[in-house]
C-alpha cells in the first residue's frame, strides 16, 4: 500500500515539476502573444499615419482649389471693371475725352476697390496713315502726346488713355502693336470679341522689370463700321489694365491665411514664383505638391503648388508616432514581463532543486546514521550474548577457571555499548539542532580548549602552539568540542618514537573566512584513506581508543557553521586538519568616505 | 612481511578470517575449533582489510579455504576487499562468505554483485551462531567439490 502511494507522490510532483519546468521557457503562446500586439501596434500605427494623410491631402486640395477659385474670382472682377469701360463709351459713343476718362476712373477707385491693377487706360484702333492726326488730336488734351515706337504692323493701337497717370506715364503714347504678345492678343480679342490677356511681357512702367500683361476689352462701334468692313474691323479700341504679376498675386492671395506656395507660368515662362529657397515659408520637401492649368481669357496659366513650412508646422500630427513608439513601449513591457515570469520559475526551479538535493543528502545521511546504529550497536550485543551463552556452558561443566575472563569481557562490552550511545546521541545533536552563531574570536576559544585539556593533562600545554587571530560567526560551545576532538586526535595518534608537536595556525589573510589549521608530527593518516575518516563510525585503527565519530562530529559542526575542513599533509611530519569558517559579515565600508 | 595474528598447525586447512573486532573474532574461532567436521582448521585473522589484502599477496601457495569477511573494516572495507579478492585470478576461486553485524540492503546488493557466495548476518542468538558457522564449515570445507 504504502509504495504506491509514495509512487502516487512521486509522480505528482514530478508532473508539477514539469510544469514549473515548461513555465521556464517561454512558448509559442508568449510569442504569439508578443508578435501579435506588434502587428496590432504597426497596424493602428498604418491606419492613423494614413488617416493624418488623408486629412492633410483635403486640407491642401482645399488651400489649392481656393488658391485658385480667388484669383479667377479676382480676373473677373477685373474683367467686369473692364467691360464698364467699354460700356461707358458705347453710351458716349466712342467720344469719350480725357476728362471723361479721368472722372470714370476715379469714380470706381481703382487702387481701393482692384488692388493689383496697376491702372485702367483705353487703347485705340487706327490705320497707320492716321497716326500723325491721332497724334495731333491727342495732344490738345494731353500735351505730351506721342505715338511710339514704330513698327511693320498694317495697323497702329496707341494707348490713348491710362489713369492713374503719375506710374503709368511711360505707357502713354505706346503703341502696343509693335511687340508680338501684345498685338496677338489685342487681334485675339477683336476677332473673339471677348476678352483677352496676353502672354507675358513686361510693363514699360515697371521699374523693376518684372513679368507682367495686359488685360483687354475690345470696344466696338458697328454704327460707324463702313459698309464694305468686316464687323471684327469695327473694333475701334480696347479698354485694357496692365498687371505686375507679382502685385496682382500678393493683392489676390492673403499671406497668412495661405498654408501653400505656388508658381503661375504661362506657356513656360514664369510669371510668379514661391517655390525658391529664398522664401521663408518654402518647403523642401513639401508634403504635398499638385499642378493645375486653367484657362483664363485666351491664355493656359499652369500653377504649381506645393505646400509650405507653415502647411507642415499645422499638419503636424505626433499621433501616429506616439501610437507606435506608445505600442512598441507597450511591446516590450509585456515581453519583458514574460522574460521575467520565466526567469523566476527558473529561480523558483533551482530552489526546489536546491532543496531536494539538500533534503537528500540529509536523507543518506540519517540512513547511514540509522544504519550505522544499528551496527555498532549490534555489535557489542553479540559479544555479550556470545560469552553469556560460554560462561553458562562453564558453569554447566563446572569449569570455574576462564569465568573471571567471560565476566570481564561482558562487561567492557557493555562499556562499549554504552560509549557508542553516547556517541550517537552527541552526533545526533550536533546534526539536529541549528546552531546559534556570533562573531566570537576564535583564538580565546581555543585558548580555553588548549587550557581545560593541559588541565585534564590530557596534554600539556606546552606541546601545542598557537598563532594568529580572527574572529569567526561561530557556536563557541561547538567550536570548543572541534578543538577538544582535533587536539584530542592528534595526542591518540601520537608517533611513538617523537614527543608529541601541534601547531596551530590562523590565517586571516582572506576577506570571506579565516582559515584554521590543526597540524601534528602524528603518525598521520595515509592519503587513500583520508576521504572515509569523516564518515560515522569509521576508524583507521582497531588498537586506539574510541569510537570513530570524532572527526564525523568535526565536519558537522563546521559545516552547521557554513564552512568546510579538509585533511592535509602537515609540515610536522603528521596530519593536518583544514577548515575555513566564514567570517562575521563586516558592515559595508561607506563608498563615499 | 605482515604475519597473522593467531595460527594452528601448518598441516592443517586455512580460513582467513577479516574481523575489526576483538571479542567476535574470538567467538567465531571457538566455533571454528569446536568444528563437527572432525578435521584440523587453521584460522588466519586480519582486523583490517589492509591488512588481509597484504596477507593475500605474498602467500603464493597455502591459500585459504575459505574467506569469513566482516563488512565494516578499518582501512580497506570488506567490499572494496571483495572486489580486490574477486578480480584476482589465483584468488577468486576461493569462497567468500560475508559475515556481518547488519545488513542494509545497498550492502547486500553490492556483495551480490561483487560475486560474494555467501552472506549472513551474525545471529544474536549465540546457539543458531555456532550452528551458522558450522554449517557453513561443513558446507565449504566437507561437501562444496566445486571450489
Amino acid at each position: 500500500m504504502e509504495p504506491e502511494l509514495n509512487q502516487a507522490k512521486g509522480t505528482d510532483s514530478s508532473r508539477s515539476r514539469m510544469k514549473l519546468e515548461q513555465a521556464t521557457r517561454l512558448h509559442w503562446f508568449h510569442w504569439v502573444v508578443v508578435i501579435g500586439s506588434l502587428v496590432l501596434t504597426f497596424f493602428a500605427w498604418n491606419l492613423a499615419k494614413n488617416q493624418v494623410n488623408d486629412r492633410v491631402e483635403r486640407q491642401f486640395d482645399r488651400e489649392a482649389q481656393r488658391v485658385i477659385a480667388s484669383i479667377k474670382e479676382r480676373m473677373k472682377k477685373y474683367e467686369d471693371a473692364l467691360w464698364a469701360g467699354v460700356a461707358l463709351y458705347e453710351t458716349l459713343d466712342g467720344q469719350v475725352t480725357h476728362e471723361n476718362w479721368v472722372d470714370y476712373s476715379t469714380s470706381i477707385s481703382i487702387e481701393e476697390k482692384y488692388p493689383g491693377i496697376s491702372g485702367l487706360g483705353f487703347i485705340t484702333r487706327i490705320q497707320p496713315e492716321q497716326a500723325e492726326d491721332f497724334e495731333r488730336a491727342q495732344q490738345q488734351s494731353q500735351p505730351n502726346y506721342r505715338i511710339h515706337p514704330q513698327h511693320d504692323q498694317s495697323v497702329s493701337y496707341p494707348i490713348t488713355y491710362i489713369e492713374p497717370f503719375g506710374a503709368n506715364r511711360p505707357a502713354l503714347g505706346l503703341d502696343i502693336a509693335h511687340e508680338e504678345n501684345r498685338f496677338t492678343a489685342a487681334e485675339k480679342a477683336r476677332k473673339t470679341r471677348s476678352a483677352q490677356i496676353t502672354g507675358p511681357i513686361v510693363l514699360v512702367q515697371d521699374s523693376n522689370n518684372t513679368p507682367g500683361f495686359l488685360f483687354y476689352a475690345p470696344y466696338y462701334n458697328h454704327d460707324n463700321c463702313k459698309e464694305n468692313e468686316h464687323r471684327d474691323d469695327c473694333m475701334k479700341g480696347m479698354v485694357y489694365a496692365p498687371f505686375v504679376v507679382k502685385n496682382l498675386m500678393l493683392g489676390t492671395l492673403s499671406e497668412e491665411s495661405r498654408h501653400v506656395n505656388i508658381r503661375l507660368s504661362d506657356g513656360g515662362e514664369v510669371l510668379f514664383d514661391e517655390l525658391v529657397p529664398e522664401n521663408d515659408d518654402f518647403d523642401e520637401k513639401p508634403l504635398h505638391a499638385e499642378s493645375y492649368s486653367i484657362n483664363v481669357y485666351g491664355r493656359v496659366w499652369d500653377f504649381e503648388i506645393q505646400s509650405d513650412n507653415s502647411f507642415r508646422m499645422a499638419q503636424k500630427s505626433s499621433q501616429p508616432k506616439i501610437i507606435l513608439f506608445g505600442g512598441i513601449f507597450i511591446d516590450s513591457m509585456i515581453f519583458a514581463l514574460f522574460v521575467l515570469l520565466a526567469r523566476a520559475n527558473k529561480q523558483a526551479l533551482a530552489y526546489a532543486d536546491k532543496m531536494n538535493d539538500e533534503l537528500e543528502i540529509k536523507n543518506s545521511e540519517l540512513e547511514q546514521y540509522v544504519y550505522s546504529a544499528s551496527h555498532d550497536l549490534k555489535s557489542p550485543l553479540f559479544s555479550i550474548q556470545g560469552f553469556a551463552y560460554l560462561l553458562k556452558q562453564c558453569i554447566q561443566s563446572k569449569e570455574y577457571d576462564t569465568l573471571p575472563e567471560y565476566i570481564r569481557k561482558i562487561e567492557d562490552a557493555a562499556d562499549k555499548m554504552r560509549s557508542n550511545i553516547e556517541a550517537l546521541l552527541e552526533v545526533s545533536r550536533v546534526g539536529t539542532t541549528t546552531p546559534e552563531l556570533k562573531p566570537e574570536n576564535a583564538r580565546e576559544v581555543i585558548q580555553n580548549v588548549i587550557h581545560r585539556l593541559d588541565e585534564l593533562q590530557i596534554i600539556p600545554a606546552s606541546s601545542i602552539s598557537l598563532h594568529g587571530d580572527a574572529t569567526v560567526l561561530i557556536d563557541s560551545v561547538r567550536l570548543g568540542q572541534v578543538f577538544e576532538n582535533l587536539i584530542g586526535n592528534a595526542a591518540k595518534y601520537a608517533h611513538p618514537d617523537r614527543p608529541l608537536e601541534v601547531t596551530i595556525q590562523i590565517d586571516d589573510s582572506r576577506r570571506d573566512a579565516a582559515e584554521i589549521t590543526v597540524a601534528d608530527n602524528g603518525i598521520g593518516i595515509p592519503q587513500e584513506y583520508r576521504s572515509k575518516v569523516f564518515g560515522l563510525f569509521q576508524r583507521l585503527s582497531h588498537e586506539t581508543e574510541g569510537n570513530g565519530v570524532g572527526l564525523s562530529i568535526v565536519k558537522r559542526v563546521i559545516e552547521s557553521f557554513g564552512g568546510r575542513v579538509w585533511l592535509d599533509d602537515s609540515d610536522l611530519g603528521g596530519l593536518a586538519v583544514c577548515m575555513s569558517i566564514p567570517k562575521a559579515k563586516a558592515t559595508k565600508p561607506s563608498r563615499a568616505a | 612481511m605482515p604475519q597473522p595474528l593467531r595460527q594452528s598447525t601448518t598441516t592443517a586447512d586455512t580460513i582467513l578470517l577479516v574481523e575489526d573486532d576483538q571479542n567476535h573474532c574470538d567467538l567465531i574461532d571457538r566455533t571454528i575449533q569446536k568444528n563437527t567436521i572432525d578435521r584440523e582448521i587453521r584460522t588466519v585473522h586480519f582486523f583490517d582489510g589492509e591488512a588481509a589484502k597484504n596477507y593475500l599477496e605474498h602467500q603464493a601457495e597455502d591459500l585459504p579455504k575459505l574467506i569469513l569477511l566482516d563488512l565494516k573494516l578499518p582501512k580497506v572495507s570488506g567490499l572494496e576487499l571483495l572486489a580486490w579478492i574477486k578480480s584476482d585470478t589465483s584468488l577468486r576461486r576461493i569462497p567468500v562468505v560475508i559475515l556481518t553485524t547488519s545488513l542494509a540492503e545497498h550492502d547486500t546488493q553490492q556483495a551480490i554483485e561483487l560475486n560474494a557466495n555467501s552472506i549472513l548476518t551474525k545471529s544474536i542468538n549465540f546457539v543458531e551462531f555456532n550452528e551458522m558457522i558450522n554449517d557453513t564449515i561443513t558446507y565449504w570445507m566437507r561437501w562444496n567439490r566445486g571450489a
